[in-house]
């Protein structure tokens, strides 16, 4: 695994964890010029693992950001519940410089995308995501919002 | 520890304060907690000050603007004097008091305190006099300077101090010590402090330096300590730390301050952090000495703050501030970048973290267990992994060789870790000895090793964090691979995938599977590997992967050795099923499965069969009850024989089921923890169901599959059959079946009898009831069933008696009472055949207007069977027109009336009507028509009267029997032929000659001309005989009259014996009771047959009254009425 330092860019990883804490979309967002590594492995491991502290700081805070819930080497895990704790969203990333006002409003976006996108009647919940359009949306939040 | 208590002088003048006392002033202050006012508004405090009691000497009073130490300068001054009268007083004490003051507040002190040692005695002189201000202390307290504030509180008496009976005064000195160290306390503290932050100012400075500092700063924290204010004293080592960590965060981007460069510099050891006291003070001395390491100054810093965590009460702190200290100093070690030798740090951390919890474990109980056990699961697995780190440094995990670079890497290692702390403690084994244990060989490195690992595991699990001790499941199972003991590692693996595989992290599944694999592969578990190469190639990512678990699976499968047994794996992962739905075919009993299938494998797969098992649930078929039925339609079931043989239709209720079913109610309701994993493929069992779909040598190609399968329901299986299971048998020992249909599919089977019924034509133009006489259209409606009527079978219709039938279709044909027909083409199961039929049934000699019921039967064969089948409806019909006969006599003459009543709304003409004698003597009595030839119409409220007249030459000549014939024709409805149907009805006629005729009269008396009431009249009746010969000799009268009209005088009835008289003539006197016409009483004759003569008197009572038949008397006077008038009326005669 390369670092941060390796090359200027930051190395994302965005994913939404339905109701039985299974994967319901993933996103990988990489600000690095070259995208020669695969961290998706990586990335669902820590995720994966992150659950377990999810799930505790769940119940510390009146808050659906969590903010920072777990690290891992250079990763940095940020989490973000939705209404009643059944969808969570996490996003690892590898940036110093990413601030977490920018990460809330991240977050907060997101969860309102993916709200819109459950309200689609044909989309059955806590099932993978399957669309081009919420890829696209979610693809413009990442820029929007992650240096 | 090295902490200066807060010092007391004192001064002695003429006296020597025991020593008693000053140990008990000493012990005895901390003793009371007083309250502590703080400066800057900060909450107040119950303090616990300690003092020491020092001789006052001039070195006291040095100026106070450079500190060394907090409590360096004395903090209260007393002086302590005997005096027992005044003039002593004034004489030599005063002065030396005055002067002792004027020096103190000269150097501007102003804690002081005067203690006067008074005896008893002078104490009762001076309560004697009256002037309480006369004694040696107000004279002391007025001698006070001006300027003293609280002068009174300055001075305090004592009386036999060591007397418990003086208590009173002492605690009062007690008091007044305490709360004037204490304000001298604060007062000190809050000028150090200012000290300390101005010195903390200087931090920036090139000469300052951090160690000396430190130790100023410790300075409050001891004070604090010392207090009792433990938090405070926390808060001062808090910042300290935090000074400390800035500096090295600042270390990375500015020059490094000489003092840093010095720490870092030494590092030469790695002392663990130690708990106890002993240890840490070496420490301090280390650091006032500026000798101390990086880690000295951090397993210092870390030692105090734990300590005062655990004299606050606070032990789960010390536990949740561990882990960040330990990672933080390893961060700190690498920004400053010492240079240690590897794996020193790893040594460090894992002594450090194994005290802490040692130390931890001592102080948690069961009730803070789960607090604990979330700060100490961290120390756990930080433990553990720095042991790794170290185990692989050394050469001491499984697959790696102990070289002699590794013994001297250990060596080094346990040099640099000092002397045991512990070393005299045998309760347990301390930290260093087991870090050197583990250490020494690989045997016992592992054992360290598993038993941290099962400790740090257990602990996840304890506080729910299952992911965390499955991912350490996970590196014991590696570690057990390399240990050649995949056995063991498997367990871990497969809880690991099943956590994967419900949360569905595929790339995690895919990976760990890929290890189970090795496992299994290893352990040569055939079964498994198979299965695994099958899930391998379903879900690896790249394309050649799968090709190449594909062909490892393949290539397993045909190696296969047959005489193991066959064995089953599981489908839903490999070849998800899409969709099922099942459809009935156009032959009969057949169902069609259609399956989707996708196929995650990169290649086709040749299977040999497909097989979707049913499962049948007998169920009595549930007859339809049609509301559309008749009453008159009967249904018999066909003879069980047939329905044996002949192909049942089978009819399913679709998948819309309502409820819930579970087909693995099993695997719901399993723990979800517990250890079996999701998709054991033991539990799957072929299983031994008789109904099944199938289709045999299919490929799956990659992508979804569609395929159609059929199954044929055996014949008089009506039930339930719910799809189970499916089945895809690679060869004949390898199959794949599906866990759980992702719908629940089933139909029902039944099976109806044929079934016959008779339906009317509905038009409006004719009446809705079957009539008899007449020329009727029904249709027979044959209700297949569920049976399957071929071609050519021949149906043979049978009609009950007195109806005749014809097919409608057949227009020249007779009406008969059986039809033929053959079958032209073949029925399906339930369709309905219509058999159009005309049916006449003759109308009967009917007298009443009652439906008659019939039958229809119809017989079938099959073609090529023996038996036939019938099945028979029955239906009702009512008469067109009835008729009555009616006879009349008149005197002699004899008349017979016919009355044809209609009983429909059809009208009917009726022709040439006749009447007919039956067995009758030609001539003896001939029947005579009184209509003429007339027609007659008849329908329902219209009837037809017809009359003829019997006229008998000889009056024995008497008709028996008289038939009645006409001819008839519907005038309405689709008869439009003329044909004339017959009608006949006979009659039975009784001896209706007549033999006895009566005339009545009523007369007036005698001169009277009318009957009036209330006066006696007379009835005189004539009774006639009109034949000769008579059968019965006697007859008997009885007159008979309404009781209202009239009253009978007399006997009324009486018997007229055999004469040879023709003609009797009676008479009656009757009195009419009312006026009006009234009806003449009636007479009425009857055949009297008197008991035998032999039994003369006694059986009287057995004479037999008989009735004439009907037209055997004639009345001539019937219906007679006769005028009665009032009793002064006239009388009018009819």
């Amino acid at each position: 695994m390369t670092t941060a330092s390796s090359g200027f860019g930051f190395n994302y990883y965005i994913v939404l964890i339905g109701k039985s804490d299974n994967p319901i979309y993933e996103l990988e967002y990489s600000t690095k010029g070259d995208k020669s590594v695969d961290h998706k492995y990586l990335s669902q491991f820590i995720a994966h693992a992150a659950l377990d502290l999810v799930e505790e700081y769940l119940f510390t805070t009146n808050s659906m950001y969590l903010k920072v819930v777990d690290k891992f080497n250079e990763f940095f895990v940020n989490a973000f519940v939705g209404a009643q704790s059944s969808v969570k969203f996490l996003l690892l990333h590898d940036s110093s410089r990413v601030d977490e006002s920018a990460l809330k409003s991240f977050f907060t976006d997101l969860y309102e995308l993916y709200c819109k996108f459950a309200l689609n009647p044909l989309y059955e919940h806590h099932t993978v995501i399957k669309s081009t359009v919420f890829d696209k949306k979610a693809q413009n939040l990442a820029k929007k919002y992650l240096p | 520890m090295e902490i200066c208590k807060p010092i007391v002088t004192y001064t002695e003048k003429d006296i020597a304060i025991p020593e008693q006392l000053k140990a008990n002033i000493v012990h005895d202050i901390p003793q009371e907690g007083i309250e502590w006012q703080r400066s800057y508004g900060r909450s107040v405090k119950t303090v616990f000050l300690e003092a020491q009691l020092v001789s006052f000497c001039d070195d006291h009073l040095q100026d106070a603007s450079v500190f060394n130490n907090l409590f360096e300068k004395p903090l209260l001054h007393t002086f302590w004097l005997e005096c027992y009268d005044i003039d002593t007083y004034k004489i030599s004490v005063r002065d030396e008091l005055i002067s002792w003051i004027a020096r103190l507040q000269k150097h501007g002190v102003v804690d002081w305190l005067v203690i006067v040692f008074e005896s008893a005695e002078s104490r009762k002189i001076n309560k004697s006099k009256l002037l309480s201000r006369s004694s040696v202390v107000d004279k002391i307290k007025a001698d006070f300077p001006q300027n003293v504030k609280n002068a009174a509180e300055r001075c305090v008496s004592l009386t036999d101090p060591l007397n418990p009976k003086s208590n009173e005064a002492y605690q009062q000195l007690l008091q007044r010590i305490r709360s004037l160290l204490s304000n001298a306390c604060s007062r000190q503290l809050s000028k150090y402090e200012d000290f300390i932050r101005m010195q903390r100012e200087n931090r920036n400075s090139r000469d300052w330096n951090f160690f000396r500092f430190f130790i100023m700063q410790e300075q409050l924290a001891f004070a604090f300590e010392m207090f009792g204010l433990f938090d405070e004293a926390l808060v001062q080592y808090d910042e300290l730390d935090a000074l400390f960590s800035q500096f090295v965060l600042n270390s990375n981007v500015g020059g490094i301050p000489v003092w840093l460069k010095n720490l870092s510099e030494r590092c030469d050891v790695w002392h663990g952090l130690c708990l106890s006291k002993s240890v840490y003070t070496t420490l301090r001395n280390k650091i006032k000495d500026e000798s101390a390491n990086l880690l000295d100054l951090r397993n210092y810093l870390f030692a105090r703050q734990c300590e005062l965590l655990l004299l606050h009460n606070k032990p789960w702190e010390v536990a949740s501030r561990s882990l960040p200290f330990l990672q933080n100093c390893v961060n700190e070690l690498n920004l400053i970048e010492v240079d240690l030798t590897e794996g020193a740090v790893a040594c460090w951390v894992f002594l450090s973290a194994l005290e802490i919890l040692q130390k931890c474990e001592r102080y948690s109980d069961s009730s803070q267990m789960e607090t604990y056990s979330r700060f100490t699961v961290g120390l756990w697995a930080y433990a553990r992994k720095k042991l790794e780190e170290l185990g692989i440094l050394c050469g001491l995990m499984p697959d790696m060789s102990l070289t002699s670079d590794c013994l001297i890497k250990v060596v080094t290692l346990i040099a640099g870790m000092g002397q045991d702390p512990h070393s005299g403690d045998e309760s347990q084994p301390s930290p260093q000895m087991r870090l050197k244990e583990a250490l020494s060989k690989p045997e016992s490195f592992l054992k360290q090793y598993l038993e941290i690992s099962e400790l740090t595991m257990g602990t996840y699990k304890h506080i729910g964090h299952l992911r965390f001790a499955k991912l350490i499941g996970k590196e014991l199972a590696f570690l057990y691979m390399k240990l050649n003991e995949h056995q063991k590692s498997l367990p871990f693996l497969l809880d690991l995938e099943k956590t994967y595989l419900i949360e569905k992290w595929s790339t995690l599944l895919m990976d760990i599977r890929k290890y189970i694999l090795k496992c299994y592969e290893i352990l040569n578990d055939y079964k498994k590997q198979v299965r695994y190469n099958c899930l391998l190639a379903a879900t690896s990512m790249t394309e050649t992967c799968q090709s190449e678990f594909l062909e490892k699976a393949k290539k397993l499968v045909d190696e296969y050795e047959p005489s193991e047994e066959s064995f089953v794996m599981n489908m839903d992962e490999i070849f998800p099923i899409i969709s099922l739905s099942v459809s009935r075919k156009e032959s009969l009993s057949t169902f069609e499965l259609v399956l989707k299938i996708e196929s995650k494998l990169c290649q086709p797969v040749h299977f040999e069969r497909l097989i979707a098992f049913l499962h049948y649930e007998p169920q009595k078929p549930v007859r339809k009850s049609n509301k559309s039925e008749s009453n008159c339609c009967s249904l018999q079931k066909a003879s069980k024989s047939h329905s044996e043989d002949i192909p049942t239709f089978l009819t399913f209720t679709s998948s819309v089921g309502v409820g819930v079913q579970c087909p693995n109610i099993t695997k719901c309701l399993k723990r979800s923890d517990s250890q079996g994993t999701l998709n054991l493929d033991g539990d799957l069992q072929k299983p031994d169901l008789s109904d099944y779909f199938s289709l045999s040598n299919i490929s799956l190609n990659p992508g979804i599959n569609e395929f159609h399968l059929t199954f044929e329901s055996p014949s008089r299986k009506c039930g339930i059959y719910s799809l189970t299971q499916l089945y895809l048998d690679w060869n004949d020992h390898v199959s794949f079946a599906s866990l759980a249909l992702p719908t629940h599919v089933c139909f029902e089977v039944i099976s109806e009898e044929p079934r016959l019924k008779v339906m009317r034509p509905m038009t409006l133009s004719e009446p809705t009831d079957l009539i008899s006489g007449l020329l009727q259209r029904i249709s027979l409606e044959l209700g297949c069933g569920s049976y399957n009527f071929v071609e050519g079978t021949l149906f043979n219709i049978r009609a009950s008696r007195g109806l005749k039938i014809k097919l409608e279709t057949e227009v020249d044909c007779m009406m008969g009472d059986e039809v033929s027909l053959v079958l032209k083409s073949t029925l399906k199961p339930f369709d309905i055949y219509t058999i159009p039929l005309i049916v006449f049934a003759s109308l009967c000699n009917q007298k009443d207007a009652s439906a008659t019921e019939y039958q229809i039967s119809l017989n079938y064969r099959f073609p090529g069977f023996e038996n036939s089948t019938k099945l028979i409806a029955a239906f009702h019909m009512i008469p067109s027109f009835i008729s009555t006969m009616k006879l009349h006599t008149l005197n002699k003459r004899k008349l017979v009336e016919i009355l044809v009543n209609g009983i429909t709304n059809s009208r009917f003409e009726l022709i040439s009507a006749d009447l007919h004698l039956v067995e009758a003597k030609d001539g003896d009595v001939e029947i005579k028509s009184l209509i003429g030839p007339k027609t007659f119409v008849v329908k329902k409220d219209q009837t037809a009267h017809l009359l003829w007249e019997l006229i008998s030459e000889n009056s024995n000549a008497t008709a028996k029997s008289i038939l009645f014939e006409v001819k008839y024709k519907p005038l309405d409805g689709l008869n439009p032929n003329t044909e004339l149907y017959d009608y006949t009805c006979d009659f039975k006629l009784n001896d209706y000659h007549t033999q006895y005729s009566i005339r009545a009269t009523v007369e007036a008396q005698k001169g009277h001309e009318f009957c009036r009431v209330g006066s006696l009249c007379h009835l005189y009746v004539i009774i006639e005989r009109l034949v000769s010969s008579i059968s019965f000799p006697s007859i008997m009268y009885e007159v008979i009259a309404d009781g209202s009209f009239w009253n009978i005088s007399g006997r009324t009835a009486g018997v007229l014996n055999e004469t040879s008289e023709n003609v009797f003539k009676l008479s009656f006197e009757i009195l009419p009771l009312t006026t009006g016409f009234l009806p003449l009483p009636s007479i009425r004759l009857s055949k009297y047959i008197a008991c035998e003569k032999q039994s003369t008197n006694a059986n009287v009572a057995e004479a037999k009254l008989v009735a004439f038949d009907t037209g055997q008397v004639y009345n001539w006077s019937r219906g007679l009425q006769i005028n009665v008038l009032p009793s002064s009326g006239l009388i009018i005669a009819e």
